[in-house]
């Protein structure tokens, strides 16, 4: 076991030190400042701690759509930081380390020393976990004093985005392991890694639509192909990592809801007398067929699940094909 | 015979005092999936708390039976073991060190924390470790770059690095790939010391390395590999004894006296005139001096002044420069005591 802690601690000392862990790092102080500059005062809106500032007649200190803002804002974050972007720049740097740990001269060093190879693997795997952490960490922290400082809020289910953001990273992570594993390349694993995530993301979009129904379809030969398509679609996404009802669960599970919607506050938004916000929502609303089918929490767990084991497997795959190879 | 130690929990020592042989390989082969063969029917065998030298040429498979000794590698076919441990059971690394040819030195470490982090794989505790840390910085001479990276090191303190690395964990057998690489006179010196020194703790040390007067110095035994067989093995003494013969030169023309001529030729010697004709010289492939007595006493009987008789070795360098110039055509030896 102690074998196992040293080598997930070398990883992290290992990722921690190079440039890439700093960009995560500044970034995620940025994104955190960023929404937490954000004040609404008696006379509207304010960014850059007070830099720049938005007269607004209702969102005001105080008023209802302040807590929509926040909470609106909040949750995106969580979303689009904490469980979308920068577990895909942590990424960038754990697809290396596997690949040189199997290069001749550290294989050596490394794997005369430890009882195992699977040890090695599991590893440097859970030190790519807690890199990962780290931001995650820190942008969930950030996110929860500001929503405290701002509106007196101490949402502590926030910090649920940290395994969340694992649970997106852990299956990335072991898909670029297999990789490492298989070609011993960097930059083969991360590229073929990235490109992985992107069609996951994609293919778990297109596949969380819900069916037509016959009352949207007109033609009912396009229909019935259009819904076999889905059907495949849908097989075919179904042991994949459940990205977006991932990301939808978390969302329900951190429970910032406000009375009012934050659509209906990004609508109201003008700059000038153009109605910036309308023609914005219009747009995203235009694009989104039909509304999706509600999450469950059934539903829910079976992401987790399936996510997990995804990322159980191909570790799995990894290691046999590690305790086959030669070094 | 080896036989496996009673159980791996076992503390290291309690089992392996049962070990006669620290490696005993009765046919290792090793076909990497290019279709080159690296090593074919390995037959070796170490005795436990000895010296054990490995020669050859590039490409003889030195490098992969190491490989294949410390679980790098996986064999082919494998009928043998390691400390009593089935080859490449990764149980027996923890009774195992390894320094190799090109170690790769993690760049984010110290050469102190390099030490600490072979310390924590192996499992030793806090203070077991710090204590071995200390001690094998000062065996090596590396206590005052401790706090410095192993990438500004010169490569004789990468390879002392390499030692200590290897050394941690305190094992019973050690594999050196070329050691003395790069390390000059005064270190190689104190590497042969240091190597003596473990020898004398009872450590195995298995010393893979081209040169030939530093393996001649401090190694028990020896083997020579060619195109991975053993084509020749045994202690310096034993080798270079294998090749043996006896010199004699006389004051006259040999050449001319067709009887001793013909003895010489019988016994498998040659004659050769010395500068002039007024000398010749008697070659017999022999290391028994018994067979080298009928010729002395046909020289004595016909008068000859002799000049001198004296057995001639072959040095180590000139026995593997003929393993390399046969080609590896020397059948493989098998293993013995």
């Amino acid at each position: 076991m102690s074998a196992l802690f040293a080598l997930a601690s070398d990883t992290l000392t290992l990722l921690c030190r190079r440039r890439l862990f700093w960009l995560n790092i500044w970034l995620s102080v940025a994104v955190v400042l960023a929404v937490a500059s954000m004040s609404c005062r008696p006379d509207g809106l304010s960014f850059g701690f007070g830099l720049k500032s938005w007269p607004s007649s209702y969102l005001t200190k105080g008023s209802p759509w302040e807590t929509t803002l926040y909470f609106g804002v909040v949750r995106r974050t969580a979303q689009w930081w904490i469980v979308g972007a920068a577990p895909f720049l942590a990424l960038f740097s754990m697809a290396t380390v596997l690949p040189k740990t199997l290069k001749s001269g550290q294989a050596a060093l490394v794997f005369t020393k430890s009882r195992g190879r699977t040890e090695v693997l599991l590893g440097r795997f859970l030190g790519g976990l807690l890199f990962a952490a780290i931001p995650a960490l820190i942008s969930a922290f950030g996110l929860f004093l500001t929503l405290g400082w701002r509106l007196g809020v101490w949402e502590s289910r926030l910090f649920l985005a940290v395994p969340f953001a694992l649970l997106l990273f852990a299956a990335l992570a072991a898909v670029a392991v297999l990789l490492g594993v298989l070609t011993k390349s960097s930059s083969t694993a991360l590229a073929v890694t990235l490109l992985f995530a992107v069609s996951v993301f994609a293919l778990q979009d297109a596949a969380s639509r819900p069916s037509p129904s016959d009352d949207e379809n007109e033609i009912k030969g396009l229909m019935h192909s259009a819904s076999g398509g889905l059907v495949a679609l849908q097989s075919f996404a179904w042991p994949l990592p459940r990205t977006q009802e991932l990301m939808e669960g978390m969302d329900r599970l951190l429970g910032l809801r406000s009375p009012l919607l934050f659509r209906d506050l990004v609508r109201r938004w003008r700059i000038g007398k153009l109605r910036v916000g309308a023609a914005a929502t219009q747009v995203l609303e235009a694009n989104q067929d039909a509304p999706a089918e509600p999450l469950t929490p059934l539903k829910l767990s079976e992401a987790i699940l399936v996510t997990a084991g995804f990322s159980s497997l191909t570790l799995l795959a990894a290691a046999m094909l590690l305790n086959r190879r030669d070094l | 015979m080896t036989r496996r130690p009673a159980s791996p929990n076992l503390p290291p020592m309690a089992a392996l005092k049962s070990i006669e042989f620290a490696i005993d390989l009765k046919s290792l082969s090793k076909v990497y999936p290019n279709g080159v063969q690296a090593l074919d029917h390995l037959s070796l065998r170490v005795r436990r708390g000895e010296i054990y030298g490995l020669l050859g040429p590039n490409g003889a498979g030195k490098s992969t039976l190491i490989k294949c000794l410390t679980g790098l590698v996986h064999p082919t076919a494998c009928r043998g073991s390691v400390l009593g441990f089935p080859v490449g059971d990764p149980e027996v690394n923890r009774l195992l060190g390894y320094l190799p040819e090109n170690a790769s030195w993690p760049e984010h470490l110290t050469a102190e924390q390099v030490l600490h982090f072979a310390g924590r794989l192996h499992g030793l505790v806090s203070r077991e470790r710090t204590r071995r840390v200390r001690e094998l910085l000062l065996l090596t001479g590396l206590e005052a770059w401790s706090h410095d990276r192993p990438q500004h090191f010169s490569k004789g303190m990468r390879q002392r690095l390499g030692v200590a690395y290897a050394l941690m964990g305190n094992p019973e057998l050690i594999f050196l790939d070329e050691p003395t690489d790069g390390v000059d006179p005064v270190g190689r010196k104190e590497m042969r010391d240091l190597i003596r020194g473990l020898k004398r703790e009872g450590k195995t040390v298995f010393v893979n390395s081209h040169l030939l007067d530093e393996l001649e110095i401090i190694c028990d035994r020896m083997a020579i590999l060619m195109r991975g067989r053993v084509v020749r093995h045994g202690s310096l003494e034993e080798l270079t004894l294998e090749s043996c013969r006896y010199e004699i030169a006389v004051v006259g023309n040999l050449l001319e006296d067709p009887g001793l001529l013909d003895l010489v030729q019988r016994l498998g010697g040659t004659v050769a005139l010395g500068p002039e004709a007024l000398e010749s010289r008697i070659d017999l492939p022999t290391r028994r001096p018994q067979l080298v007595q009928p010729v002395i006493d046909a020289l004595r009987q016909e008068g000859y002044l002799l000049l001198s008789v004296a057995p001639a070795r072959q040095s180590l360098e000139d026995l593997f420069l003929e393993a390399i110039r046969s080609g590896g055509q020397f059948a493989q030896r098998e293993p013995r005591d």
